[in-house]
């Protein structure tokens, strides 16, 4: 009984801390990032299995777990505004030349970052080059460049 | 596919719920409690058990009309010890008895007045299965159940 009801309450604590904290706290940005990960996996993980190590219990904890995933994926579809609140929305960081300095503030995103994605992502090294920047759900930030678009236009 | 995923959620779902309900051992609905037919002895145990998770039995016992010695044995059959640890008993016993096929612990009573004793057992299931217990107090009649333990 109480495994059910740990892992459920671990998962709201998790996902309320999270968003919380923002999208890009634990996207992966720096090394820092994944070894706060690991930390908090191993504290968590304590209070999940407890002194219970038997299979039963793991069985049951990860089951509630990815139930409460899919439950909640389920309502999500058809309650955007639930949506909304616990992933967020895409959020324009940059477009056509000019950053969104209000959403870049807020989500403690900086022309750096945007800079790295498109470095990363499109190989693009330059602002100019860069179309659009959104910070997604995800916590990554996507870039649309210049050129690429033009081209297809032309097309 | 889609249908084997949905048909693979219920079962998840059923999952949770019974686990919910502690019919996959640790609480819930799963404590019982029996009574000799002579009402010398009450046992409160767990239905389910999950491997090498602590459990408690909790004995109560009611000494015999007219016993002489104010003492009293409890008497566990061996076919239970077989799959369970007993980790602790409270008030520990004055003595265990080994017998062929059961393990006696004998206690001091205060009081042969004494109208109802508890003890608190702690065992710890060692083997996956369904264990019968036999248990009886002093001379009455034995007590039985079942515990299940999962793997």
């Amino acid at each position: 009984m109480d495994s059910v009801v740990r892992a459920l309450l671990v998962y709201v604590l998790l996902m309320i801390l999270f968003r919380v904290a923002g999208k890009r706290t634990l996207a992966h940005t720096t090394t820092f990032d994944l070894v706060l990960v690991l930390i908090i996996s191993e504290a968590i993980s304590n209070v999940l299995v407890g002194t219970d190590y038997s299979f039963t219990n793991a069985a049951l904890i990860v089951t509630t777990l990815i139930l409460a995933d899919i439950g909640l994926s389920l309502v999500k579809r058809q309650a955007p505004r639930l949506e909304a609140l616990i992933d967020g929305m895409p959020l324009v960081l940059f477009r056509d030349g000019r950053p969104n300095a209000t959403h870049m503030t807020w989500e403690r995103v900086g022309l750096d970052d945007i800079l790295a994605a498109a470095r990363e992502r499109q190989g693009v090294s330059r602002l100019e080059d860069i179309e659009e920047a959104v910070l997604e759900r995800s916590g990554e930030i996507s870039v649309i460049p210049r050129r690429k678009r033009g081209a297809a236009d032309k097309g | 596919m889609w249908r084997i995923q949905q048909v693979a959620w219920g079962l998840m779902a059923v999952l949770v719920v019974a686990g919910l309900l502690g019919f996959l051992g640790s609480g819930g609905l799963g404590r019982r409690s029996v009574i000799a037919s002579d009402g010398t002895l009450e046992v409160d145990y767990e239905r389910f058990l999950r491997r090498g998770n602590r459990t408690t039995l909790l004995v109560r016992m009611r000494p015999a009309e007219g016993a002489a010695s104010p003492a009293l044995g409890l008497r566990i059959a061996q076919a239970y010890l077989d799959g369970m640890r007993v980790e602790s008993v409270f008030p520990p016993p004055r003595r265990a008895q080994v017998g062929p096929d059961h393990v006696t612990l004998d206690f001091d009573v205060d009081s042969p007045a004494a109208t109802l004793l508890t003890l608190t057992i702690q065992v710890v299931p060692e083997r996956v299965g369904a264990w019968q217990a036999a248990i009886r107090a002093g001379a009455g009649a034995p007590v039985g159940f079942h515990q299940w333990v999962y793997p």
